[in-house]
């Protein structure tokens, strides 16, 4: 970054900044994995970076498994539109965050009730710390416009049941 | 050579009988549609499970300011 806006200083090359920060609309699995990729690398906030390569608090680095998803970085609000009579319940857990993207596990307490119905669940995503969304080459965070997305949340599988075995 | 309807400077009016088209539907207004003859959608966030460590919320706090700082 730094060498490319002083050769565009110098006359060297005309730069070009990238384009705004977006996520794009995550896909969730059938083993309710979100996976949520970023439209330009990002820069991954210094204490997650410590945090998987297993650095502790002490050290300013947070394992992924002590993050408050919901309370910190993006909050998800499942909405229901099926079987409006089960009680639905579900944790969340950060699996991976890199450069690209960033993985969210949804634990479904019971997986069998989601979209059971005629119309399928949907889980809509609100980045809540834009600041952690900043791109690497420009330093401009995510914009409010591009904070928030949707998705459908498929039929899911029950606990410790392969995808990979379903879908076949 | 323009005729006297056809003024360069002209607006373009629309049709004030054309129905105007309906801006596309976001993925998340999508995904809060009420379907028709369906009983209300009911929203639903997450909980935490008894006995999960999470990291306290003054120590959050200080590291997003880092982070921030940083930037």
């Amino acid at each position: 970054m730094a060498k490319k806006l002083k050769e565009a200083k110098e006359g060297k090359i005309k730069y070009v900044p990238p384009p705004p920060v977006k996520v794009s609309a995550p896909t969730i699995t059938r083993d309710g994995k979100i996976g949520i990729k970023f439209n330009q690398p990002l820069q991954v906030p210094d204490f997650i970076k410590k945090g998987q390569s297993g650095r502790l608090l002490a050290e300013g680095g947070i394992p992924l498994s002590e993050i408050n998803v919901q309370r910190d970085i993006i909050e998800f609000i499942f909405i229901q539109k099926s079987g409006l009579d089960d009680k639905i319940e579900y944790s969340l857990d950060l699996d991976h965050w890199t450069e690209e993207g960033m993985g969210v596990k949804i634990n479904f307490k019971n997986p069998l009730l989601i979209s059971k119905g005629k119309n399928n669940d949907a889980m809509v995503s609100v980045i809540k710390n834009k600041n952690l969304f900043v791109s690497k080459e420009s330093g401009e965070p995510i914009s409010s416009k591009h904070s928030t997305f949707a998705n459908p949340v498929p039929r899911q599988v029950p606990h410790s049941t392969s995808i990979e075995v379903v879908d076949e | 050579m323009l005729s006297k309807f056809e003024d360069e400077d002209d607006e373009v009016v629309a049709d004030p009988d054309k129905p105007k088209e309906k801006p596309a539907e976001s993925p998340v207004e999508s995904a809060l549609k009420q379907e028709k003859n369906e009983p209300e959608v009911k929203v639903v966030g997450p909980t935490i499970p008894p006995g999960k460590v999470l990291v306290d919320n003054k120590v959050m706090e200080s590291l997003l300011k880092e982070n921030e700082a940083r930037a």
